[in-house]
């Protein structure tokens, strides 16, 4: 039965000896072992002790303090006379400190089927540590001299003849693991990593083969790695660099820490200095990777100093003699754009030489490739010197970013310069797209349609190119040449809906201002021609059925106008939206009072309607909007947009679902109705909580409040990760899409210091 | 990594079926179900140079950038011979200083 004959605190405990021996405090470690056996000496608590002697052992061993060593021996040897395990351990530590009688006497102690050859095996390790042929007990002498003439073998590089030396040592012998080890450094040595692991993999950890191959054994085995501390595998590579003292390699790792970090380059220059001609004579094909690698690190943490020392160690860069395009990469990564374009400019001044080792075509492009990028960039920073406090609200956040930023280069000069890459260019069709955009955000319309024409003769499949014709042609409302082009459009790509739906609207533009003119007869035409596309979508088949019913109305059609009308009651449920394009086409066509006393009566019974849904209001204000835009207007048109924000200013949430509501918000937000938004958006955030997209229309209707004060910002920060963490938790797919709006959010407000927290604390 | 012109094997004028070629050529002899980390990076070579654009906007912008220390060391070690480590170097290296 245990003892009690200390207060509890001074009790040894398993967690005291560990601290012990963690600090190397052996002579504790060793004395709280004993008492705790002493004290309770159950199976765990002995077990513990002989972990503990050993390792305590081991520790004495490898400060050289011999006496410790046998005294901490001899305390243990008193349990092995009734304990096979402790007869094997004090065996074993015997045997590692060489007392080999010893080590026997007590191995003959143990019942325990292994301490034979545990034993055996220590004592091999001893012996082979030592590296000399005596004194050796009897039995072990084969076994060593093989082992020592077999290493001598494979240091001399006779590889077959260490392995037929090894022959002689058998499954059984205490030198097996020395075997092992042999043939895995043979192994090694040959690039053989499966079967330097292989082998290594069956050593013992506990004894000395595994020690000593486990650093060499680690920097090739990934899996033997993964168990490790990361101390531990800086100190194993750090030995297996040592032990492979390959100078390429070290310098290299040398090397490592001071590349990728923005610090100065001043020390990898000294190691380059020094690794670069030991690797050009050694690997020649390297020593240029090497070079390149080293020229990306200039342009990512040097200073122009550095472009110096580069061509000072490594020569000419080929490609770029002058380090022109070094130092533009280096300017356009710290967004020194103005010096970034004048060195691109100088490099492509460089480029139309041409240099020899460029073909001509590929140095063309790659003009073409640096006008195109300067152009680019100028008109991005022209664009925020220009910025307007009240265009564009589409994009508030972007509109921030650009703000922060500063101008160069006249609109001229860009143009020219897209102008420049075109002609480098012919056939390729990105700067011709951005000349003509160019030329179309400085209103010549002509020059620009004239650019593209010339060079859709040439290609007429560019999409981008056509898109950006037909952007202008609606923008012109010249609808008949958008109607074409989105014609061409759809013959490249007949399956693309999107592009379905674009014909179809222009179809319905073009329609309309037909009937507007009184060509109604042209307007029945194109809709006839349009009729395939316009079947394929209620919302455009249903302006169709507006306008032909009103053309058929006005040109005494009765019964066709009233059939029409009957088809449009059959295709929706939505009570206000085919009502209202019916009462608006009937201004248009300027109907008389009597023909179109019936359509003005439903759109009022309509209007009158305060329940109406999300969706119907949502696609109504979309239509009203785009009828404002294509300057199709109409007596009573703002009449018309005040009674809908208000209906929509009465919608409760619990009239519509949520994807109505956020189709709803986004439309009034994209036609500038901030006020209403602000109040729709304000009553749905409370209603559903956990919709990203109502956080973030409310961050960005704060935003466009312009209101530069640290409560705002504070306010647009916190609704941005808002919907941050709502997204992140949303399982709607189309919620994940609206990251990168958040994120370049949160990039363009930054936080702002506040000087009354820095003051008076945070409260 | 190597230069995609170097993974590839073509010079740096090669044309575009010249290049082409060559891929088809590499993709035979190293067929992605059998040796997919090869074919991957055959693949991305050949993505760096397969038209006029793509090789023009390597040469230009791409020049060192798949290039890493690590890569480098790693083909170095490849390359070097192994040193015969004797068994006094073992049991110095094993042996902590006093």
């Amino acid at each position: 039965m245990a003892k009690i004959i200390e207060p509890s605190y001074h009790l040894p405990t398993a967690g005291r000896i560990a601290a012990a021996l963690a600090r190397k405090d052996y002579v504790e470690a060793n004395a709280d072992a004993g008492k705790l056996v002493e004290l309770n000496p159950s199976v765990e608590n002995h077990a513990l002790y002989r972990r503990t002697v050993s390792t305590v052992v081991d520790g004495f061993m490898a400060t050289g303090k011999v006496k410790a060593v046998t005294d901490a021996i001899r305390g243990v040897e008193k349990f092995a006379a009734n304990s096979p395990e402790w007869a094997e351990e004090v065996a074993v530590l015997y045997a590692k400190i060489g007392e080999f009688a010893k080590a026997k006497q007590f191995a003959t102690l143990s019942t325990l089927p292994t301490t034979a050859a545990k034993v055996g095996g220590y004592i091999a390790d001893l012996l082979v540590r030592r590296n000399r042929p005596e004194p050796v007990p009897e039995d072990y002498r084969v076994g060593l001299h093989a082992i020592l003439n077999a290493f001598k073998q494979y240091e001399a590089g006779q590889d077959d003849a260490a392995k037929a030396t090894l022959q002689v040592i058998g499954l059984q012998s205490p030198f097996l693991e020395w075997k092992l080890t042999l043939r895995g450094l043979m192994a090694y040595t040959a690039n053989d990593d499966a079967r330097a692991i292989e082998n290594w993999q069956r050593l013992s950890p506990t004894r000395l083969p595994a020690k000593f191959v486990s650093s060499l054994h680690s920097s090739i085995d990934a899996s033997q790695r993964t168990g490790q501390t990361a101390e531990d595998q800086k100190r194993l590579a750090k030995a297996s660099d040592h032990l492979s003292n390959n100078p390429i390699i070290k310098l290299l790792k040398e090397l490592q820490p001071y590349l990728g970090r923005d610090m100065p380059m001043t020390s990898a220059w000294r190691i380059v200095r020094q690794l670069y001609p030991l690797l050009k004579t050694a690997h020649p094909d390297l020593a240029s990777r090497f070079a390149a690698c080293m020229y990306v690190a200039v342009i990512n943490q040097g200073q122009p100093k550095d472009a110096q020392t580069l061509s000072s160690i490594f020569g000419t860069y080929a490609d770029d003699p002058h380090m022109h395009r070094l130092d533009a990469m280096a300017c356009d990564l710290r967004s020194i754009d103005q010096e970034a374009n004048e060195y691109w400019l100088k490099y492509e001044s460089w480029l139309a030489g041409p240099p020899k080792t460029w073909p001509d075509e590929v140095a063309k492009r790659a003009r073409a490739m640096i006008l195109l990028k300067m152009g680019t960039q100028s008109q991005k920073m022209l664009e925020n010197d220009e910025y307007d406090e009240e265009s564009d609200l589409y994009g508030p956040f972007e509109q921030l970013l650009r703000r922060q930023k500063k101008g160069v280069l006249s609109e001229k000069t860009i143009e020219d310069l897209f102008a420049r890459s075109a002609a480098l260019a012919p056939d390729w069709a990105e700067p011709t797209v951005t000349w003509v955009e160019q030329l179309l955000d400085d209103e010549k319309y002509d020059k620009a349609k004239s650019v593209a024409e010339k060079f859709l003769e040439r290609h007429p499949d560019t999409l981008p190119l056509l898109e950006v014709l037909h952007e202008m042609h609606t923008e012109q409302l010249q609808l008949a040449e958008a109607l074409a082009v989105s014609k061409r459009l759809l013959a490249i790509n007949p399956l693309d809906s999107e592009l379905q739906i674009q014909l179809g609207d222009d179809t319905l533009n073009l329609a309309r201002s037909e009937m507007i003119a009184g060509n109604y007869e042209a307007a029945e035409a194109v809709l006839v021609d349009g009729a395939s596309i316009l079947r394929t979508n209620t919302y455009l088949r249903l302006h169709q059925l507006s306008i032909e019913s009103t053309i058929a109305r006005k040109t005494k059609r009765i019964e066709l106008a009233n059939e029409r009308m009957q088809n449009i009651a059959d295709l929706t449920a939505f009570k206000l939206f085919p009502m209202y394009i019916l009462a608006v086409d009937a201004t248009f066509a300027k109907l008389k009072p009597a023909d179109r006393k019936d359509a003005d009566s439903r759109l009022a019974i309509a209007l009158a309607d305060k329940r109406l849904k999300p969706a119907d209001l949502s696609i109504t204000f979309t239509v009203w909007s785009r009828l404002s835009e294509l300057k199709f207007e109409y007596r009573g048109q703002k009449t018309h947009g005040t009674k809908l924000l208000a209906l929509i200013q009465l919608l409760l949430p619990a009239d519509g679902t949520e994807e109505e509501f956020e189709q709803l918000v986004n439309t009034l937000f994209q036609s500038k109705s901030f006020k209403v938004a602000k109040i729709v958006v304000g009553k749905l955030q409370r209603f559903f909580p956990s919709n990203p997209v109502f956080a973030l229309v409310a961050a960005k209707l704060l935003l466009s409040e312009k209101k530069s004060t640290y409560q705002n910002q504070n306010k647009v920060r916190s609704l941005l990760n808002l919907a941050k963490e709502l997204i992140r938790t949303s399982k709607n797919p189309e919620h994940q899409l609206l990251l990168d709006d958040v994120e370049e959010g949160l990039r363009a407000v930054p936080e702002l210091f506040n000087p009354f927290e820095f003051i008076f604390g945070g409260r | 990594m190597p230069d995609a012109y170097t993974t590839l094997g073509v010079p740096p004028d090669a044309t575009d079926d010249a290049i082409r070629k060559r891929y088809l050529e590499l993709v035979k002899q190293y067929p992605p179900e059998q040796q997919p980390e090869m074919f991957a990076k055959i693949r991305e070579a050949y993505d760096a140079l397969k038209d006029l654009d793509a090789r023009t906007m390597h040469r230009l912008f791409g020049y060192g950038k798949s290039e890493t220390l690590e890569s480098i060391i790693e083909e170095a070690a490849c390359r070097t011979s192994r040193r015969r480590i004797g068994l006094n170097t073992l049991v110095s290296a094993a042996t902590p200083p006093r």
